[in-house]
């Protein structure tokens, strides 16, 4: 433990001394801590791409074996035998994208309008809609449940898109966005030019939102896709099962193919990893655009 | 000369189902009355045990189309839990785990069997499983008990026999009849940071409480036992030698270690043999043994499962008849037990077909753990369960390693284990006497 | 009088229907699918029940047992260590990256932002287990650097307990870290790079750039982000359960045991007291709205 600790110590000593004698110096130190960050980001997912090409008993033996391995067919036999995981992505999708899209719609006029009218009643309702927030909603979920079977939403994707889709965090990303970046003039405009209210928001407003809907978008996307606790008591039939269901169900106390699953894991991951990778100046773009700022 | 036998093994079975529906008299090889659609939820593997045996039940009810939803153990009971609570959206029939059971022995959510028929199998049943699914006040019956787990003790008899150790169950169960011989064992075995005799060293503990009795009927906790202290003493020993993993013994790790020949040996329930077969170690054969627990600890049961008809299923008679082909013949019980190893509850199964109880198992290098198993079977216990099990089950584990670590002695280890149990069943405690006075037979303060 | 105050009322709603319009869907929704689990939840709180049998009223014998509970306060304490070490790195680790990728500092910016976010788009369930097997005892990953590095394997997830909360805040660091960056990141494109320009000519540091005109100007964001840390703290469980092995105790000495874990435990995951677990969820609410209060003021005061 110690010298794990030494080698940090003389590690950070290191780049500080670096950083310190000369502006090249710095920008060394800088790239390596970066770098070195990055390394440890991306270590997990290494993990996985090695596991999914390694057998069960490779994946825990001594000393771990942290170059790909022989196994990859073997494992791909094995999911595919396992899992149906074509139809869980399809699912998926579905799900995500149906959720991703009418969040964007409703949280979009809803702090469209926190931020750009003036009605009664409305710092009372954007403080009650910020401390909604902040109730755990395991709180209610006998009760949410029992909606759910009453309205006939189980084994039912609506269960999991409906209910969150107008979202507290959604509106107020929404609303900062528009506090700064909705012209004013530009709607007065609109409206001498005899608008209608929401004809300058589809036409006038929404596209000045791109960025602001990006970067929602991506956040609600990603958080739906990795959604687990909502699915498992609602999609019970393997054939709606989303990919973490999925997954979690190649997982048994019988003995878990730990290698078919990291492969299933790494297929679920890649396609948004590609995304992400190639179009990562659009998505950071997006996911940064100024939208919270007072 | 068995098919003929089964065949009218499954057509009384049927006779007698068919005169409690209809009246019908007449014996048919087919009762194509009850017809609709069921769901059965569970979790793996008892979807390949109900798989083994579907072709039989299709024959019987042609009518009853049948869909398996099964997932997790932990997932597939919590959204039972749920969906009972809820009042809708469990499956018609759902498999139950025997540490759950305690939950829902009084549940009116689910249906009082009896009034379906099942009480006339009562005597065909293990007593001490059936017992646990009868209500406190002993009116109602919430499930037909599927298996039995009698406690086996599995060693690879490759390593036995590298360290120059016996691999013969008999020899193996006089060799370790003795913490001694036990110790002996462990050490000749165990090879410090390469390979362990046990996945922790808290579980030779374990072991003497693995029946799940912890709370006698007036709800106090029971932990001294016989030999206990000793057992203790001999767990310390272990973890001081460095001869465990010191890991859970359903981790990925110690799965690992078992296939791999570096964990040395674990007990379990009789159905784990069917998780070595399959899933474990799918290619030991020859090299795993199986004999009872060291020690003379006394004959137990781990887990086993049932199953369960929520009262909220909208086709019970279809439900109940998957219910009773599934547990209540032979034909069905022997052909989910070949398929996973779940050891039947229902005794005229063991007669039935008597070469899958005794005769030699490839897989065990041809021993034949189940001759052992029924002898186990036989005498376990009528116990005592209640809903705090699962809790303190968990603690053996933690709290042994909590003191361990801190260099106790074995009576202050049974007390932190007291101290911790209690503290983690104070409000399930609470609800098991809330539970036993709405069924009116509590009779304390 | 009252039908006059009514369509008092109806008018001012008329008045401003458009507004009405945009924000009612977010509070219909609240209203049918969370307003009615809340309460009834809140109800729930002063029973008895298992979700099976008979519901008995106790009046507030929940919440004195509740804090009568060793446990529980064993689960505050590890929440609250778990989620203020790891806070360390996600909140300034998270403001530094995302001040020096926002600065022209070094290149490749985007690729350094994307990977950074990379944890937060992965299931939680293949993480887990590689983190699982990145700590593990025997087989790990990392007690296989320390072996090489001539030290005794260190039992992560087991021993005496204490460990397991490393184990917890480095998973739950790497997952978060990326997304506080992001919001930071976010922040600082409404602050005109003039500023830094201005303050670089001045010959100010970069410390001093970040302390003295970032955080003030990002102080709205800041406290966005620690409030949502606080919902995040106080939410832990996949990770602590996880990595002690689905141990609802939380591992050896309760090491790992968090205020979810501990609720979760009681219902509807682990037990069956769902009376006492909706008690247990309105003590932290509340625990979350007093901190989220004291923030409030704390960074108006400054």
């Amino acid at each position: 433990m110690k010298a794990l600790l030494l080698i940090f110590a003389a590690a950070a000593v290191i780049l500080i001394v670096l950083s310190m004698v000369h502006p090249v110096g710095k920008k060394i130190s800088l790239y390596v801590i970066l770098i070195a960050i990055a390394l440890v980001m991306l270590l997990p997912f290494y993990m996985m791409f090695v596991m999914s090409t390694l057998s069960t008993s490779e994946i825990y033996s001594f000393p771990p074996l942290i170059w790909f391995g022989q196994n990859l067919v073997e494992n791909f036999k094995n999911m595919v035998e396992a899992v149906n995981l074509p139809r869980a992505f399809l699912n998926s999708c579905i799900v995500t994208f149906s959720y991703t899209i009418l969040v964007l719609f409703f949280c979009s006029i809803g702090g469209y309008a926190f931020s750009v009218y003036d009605f009664p009643g409305k710092n009372q309702l954007f403080a009650i809609l910020l401390g909604t927030m902040m109730i755990p909603a395991t709180a209610g979920i006998i009760p949410w449940f029992i909606m759910m079977s009453k309205f006939g939403w189980v084994n039912n994707f609506k269960a999991l898109i409906i209910p969150g889709c107008a979202n507290a965090f959604g509106i107020f990303w929404m609303r900062q966005y528009c506090q700064n970046n909705v012209p004013r003039a530009l709607m007065e405009a609109a409206r001498i030019d005899g608008c209608s209210e929401w004809t300058i928001f589809f036409r006038v407003i929404a596209p000045i939102l791109t960025p602001a809907y990006a970067s929602l978008g991506i956040m609600n996307f990603v958080n739906q896709w990795n959604e687990f606790t909502q699915s498992l008591l609602i999609l019970r039939k393997q054939r709606l099962f989303t990919l973490p269901l999925l997954l979690r169900s190649m997982v048994s106390d019988r003995g878990t193919d730990y290698g078919a699953m990291m492969l299933a894991s790494t297929c679920a991951v890649l396609p948004l990893l590609i995304c992400f990778l190639c179009a990562s100046k659009f998505f950071m773009d997006g996911l940064t655009a100024g939208a919270v700022k007072e | 000369m068995r098919k003929t036998k089964q065949f009218l093994a499954g057509a009384m079975v049927l006779a007698m189902t068919a005169s409690m529906f209809g009246g019908a008299t007449m014996v048919s090889a087919a009762n194509e009355d009850i017809s609709g659609y069921i769901e059965v939820g569970g979790w793996p593997s008892g979807d390949d045990a109900f798989k083994a045996a579907l072709d039989g039940f299709n024959e019987a009810y042609p009518n009853i189309e049948v869909e398996l939803v099964f997932t997790d153990t932990t997932a597939h009971h919590q959204s039972l839990q749920t969906a009972l609570a809820a009042g809708s959206g469990a499956p018609d029939v759902a498999m139950v785990e025997g540490a759950y059971i305690a939950q829902y022995r009084n549940s009116t959510a689910l249906t009082d069997l009896n009034t379906l028929g099942a009480d006339k199998y009562k005597d065909d049943f293990v007593a001490f499983k059936w017992d646990q699914a009868v209500s406190d006040d002993g009116t109602r019956l919430v499930a037909i008990p599927w298996d039995l787990g009698p406690t086996l003790y599995y060693y690879r008899t490759d390593v036995f026999e590298e360290c120059g150790l016996p691999t013969d169950p008999d020899e193996v169960a006089e060799l370790m009849s003795t913490w001694d011989g036990v110790l002996q064992v462990a050490e000749a075995v165990s090879i410090p940071g390469e390979r362990w005799f046990l996945p922790s060293a808290a579980y030779p503990y374990q072991w003497l409480f693995i029946n799940r009795d912890y709370y006698d009927e007036d709800l106090n906790l029971q932990l001294e036992r016989e030999g206990d202290l000793e057992c203790l003493d001999a767990c310390l020993k272990i973890r001081e030698n460095g001869w465990d993993m010191n890991v859970d013994m359903w981790s990925a790790e110690a799965y690992a270690a078992y296939a791999a020949g570096t964990c040395v040996s674990v007990a379990s329930g009789s159905w784990f043999s069917g998780f070595l077969k399959t899933d474990i170690d799918p290619d030991g054969a020859g090299h795993w043994g199986a004999t009872v627990l060291p020690a003379g600890m006394p004959s137990t049961n781990w887990g086993g499962s049932f199953l369960v008809i929520p009262e909220q299923s909208e086709n019970k008679e279809a439900a109940w008849a998957f219910v009773e082909y599934m547990m209540a013949t032979s034909k069905a019980q022997n052909e989910m037990f070949a398929a996973v190893d779940y050891f039947p509850a229902y005794k005229p199964a063991w007669d039935e077909a008597p070469e899958l109880y005794t005769d030699p198992d490839p897989y065990f290098g041809g021993q034949a753990p189940n001759a052992i198993a029924t002898k186990i079977a036989a005498e376990v216990p009528v116990v005592y369960n209640t809903i705090m099990d699962t809790t303190a089950e968990g603690y053996l584990y933690s709290s042994f390693n909590a003191g361990a670590e801190a260099g106790e002695t074995p009576e202050q280890i049974r007390e932190r284990l007291g101290k911790d149990i209690e503290a983690a069943c104070a409000e399930l405690k609470e609800q098991q006497i809330q539970a036993l006075k709405d069924a009116g037979v509590w009779d304390g303060e | 009088m009252k039908t006059k105050k009514k369509t008092g009322l109806l008018a001012t709603l008329w008045q401003y229907r458009v507004a009405y319009v945009y924000i009612a869907p977010f509070f219909i929704l609240f209203a049918v699918f969370n307003l009615f689990p809340m309460i009834s939840g809140f109800i729930l709180s002063f029973f008895r029940w298992d979700g099976l049998g008979p519901m008995h009223f106790i009046n507030i014998e929940n919440y004195v047992n509740l804090f009568k509970d060793v446990l529980f306060w064993k689960a505050l304490r590890n929440t609250l260590f778990i989620g203020i070490i790891a806070h360390i790195p996600i909140l300034l680790g998270g403001l530094v990256l995302a001040y020096i990728l926002n600065s022209k500092l070094v290149k490749g910016q985007n690729i350094f932002k994307t990977i950074y976010f990379m944890p937060m788009v992965t299931s939680s369930v293949a993480i887990t287990i590689i983190f699982q097997n990145l700590f593990g005892y025997n087989y790990g990953l990392i007690n296989w650097v320390v072996q090489l590095l001539g030290e005794d394997a260190v039992n992560w997830l087991g021993g005496d307990g204490s460990l397991i909360k490393v184990a917890v805040i480095i998973m739950f660091a790497w997952k978060w870290i990326g997304w506080n960056m992001v919001i930071y990141l976010a922040g600082m494109q409404g602050i005109s790079s003039d500023i830094y320009e201005a303050a670089e000519i001045d010959g100010a540091t970069h410390a001093k750039i970040v302390f003295h005109i970032l955080i003030p100007l990002l102080k709205p964001i800041i406290l966005f982000t620690l409030i949502q840390s606080t919902i995040g703290m106080f939410n832990l469980f996949t990770e602590p359960f996880v990595l002690t092995g689905s141990n609802w105790g939380g591992g050896t000495n309760n090491g790992g045991l968090t205020l979810m874990m501990y609720l979760l435990n009681k219902a509807p995951q682990g037990g069956t007291a769902y009376g006492y677990a909706s008690a247990v969820a309105y003590v932290i609410t509340v625990m979350i709205v007093v901190i989220s209060l004291i923030l409030n003021k704390v960074t108006e005061d400054n």
